[in-house]
């Protein structure tokens, strides 16, 4: 059976003032922001700068390795971002909860200003795949350093495999078929069992 | 509305581990341990060129995940500044510690071996065991 979930704009809106207003509280004393009741404090950082990180570590020990750095940094946070959202309560049958929890993860996403994106999870074969129609917002944001030839959002292909393998069990890998940074006209990251490592 | 609890599950990184073919994994498993009977031989690891963990003959998976990703950048540093320096390919790299030598070298075109050794290992003997090694590795990779 194939699962398909989408966030329209409207809904998007929504979600913003959700997971960027409600869910968020302030600990005036530290100057700190929380969010979902986590114990991780969180803020505001540009997009750019997470695409930084890339950037500055390809420079160091090559796309690759760099890929991986941030990839798995980006699947702690996909990971705890799933791990806090379990804890919301919800009214999808027992049956259900490791769909509906991989379901949050495009309004969360949308939510905190991270792309709008839609999930499509075949159960049969196992795959998933998220796309983000406009791009991710650090795609969006290496594309307007210039046009790349590798992927710049391995941070939020981590995430998604990180949200994925949270929400379902598996241990899927995920890797960007598409992204804007490349002159793509959207984002797409989908999962894969083992992949063939790639040379240069 | 509710405040959720975090809850504390397993580690998150120890669960990226992703396992390749079981045919391609018993091969790899059985050609690094050929490399038991190098002198000084302590554990190897075949990783992609990401760092990503693909075989290995450590104790624990956090061992071999943490070598993987370093003999990644190790190679990645290296490359960069071989061509940084106009010093060509990167061939193989040896390093030296107190108590032990750490060899990387490439195994093809994608993927990477490390071996770690005792100081008092015969680098010239373990050198040459380690290229054929990466030569096989490298073949097995291209059957998948």
């Amino acid at each position: 059976m194939k699962h398909r979930f989408t966030v329209t704009e409207k809904e998007s809106e929504v979600q913003f003032r959700h997971v960027s207003q409600d869910l968020l509280t302030h600990n005036p004393r530290q100057g700190v922001n929380y969010w979902g009741g986590a114990e991780y404090p969180t803020m505001l950082v540009w997009a750019g700068r997470i695409y930084d990180f890339l950037r500055v570590l390809e420079g160091i020990v090559g796309y690759h390795p760099a890929r991986m750095q941030s990839y798995q940094v980006g699947y702690t946070s996909g990971w705890n971002g799933a791990e806090v959202s379990a804890g919301f309560p919800n009214d999808a049958p027992a049956n259900d909860g490791k769909v509906h929890l991989l379901s949050l993860g495009n309004s969360i996403l949308s939510g905190a200003g991270w792309g709008r994106c839609e999930i499509e999870y075949d159960d049969a074969t196992g795959s998933v795949r998220w796309e983000f129609s406009e791009g991710t917002a650090i795609g969006l944001a290496a594309r307007q350093e210039g046009r790349r030839d590798k992927p710049a959002c391995p941070f939020v292909a981590g995430f998604v495999a990180g949200w994925t393998n949270r929400s379902l069990g598996t241990k899927s890998e995920f890797q960007e078929t598409e992204c804007v940074s490349k002159g793509d006209a959207r984002c797409v990251f989908e999962s894969a069992e083992y992949l063939r490592p790639r040379a240069d | 509305m509710a405040v959720p609890r975090t809850i504390r599950s397993g580690a998150p990184l120890e669960t990226i581990i992703v396992r390749p073919p079981i045919d391609l994994s018993e091969a790899l498993r059985e050609e690094l341990s050929g490399m038991r009977n190098v002198p000084g031989w302590i554990s190897a690891a075949v990783t992609r060129r990401d760092g990503l963990a693909i075989q290995h003959t450590f104790g624990s998976s956090h061992e071999a995940n943490a070598l993987c990703a370093m003999a990644a950048a190790i190679v990645g540093s290296a490359r960069s500044t071989g061509e940084e320096l106009r010093q060509g390919a990167f061939n193989y790299s040896v390093v030296q510690y107190r108590d032990g030598l750490l060899l990387v070298m490439e195994a093809g075109p994608e993927a990477i071996l490390a071996c770690l050794l005792k100081r008092s290992a015969n680098l010239g003997l373990a050198l040459l065991k380690v290229t054929q090694v990466a030569k096989r590795i490298e073949e097995r990779l291209e059957e998948i």
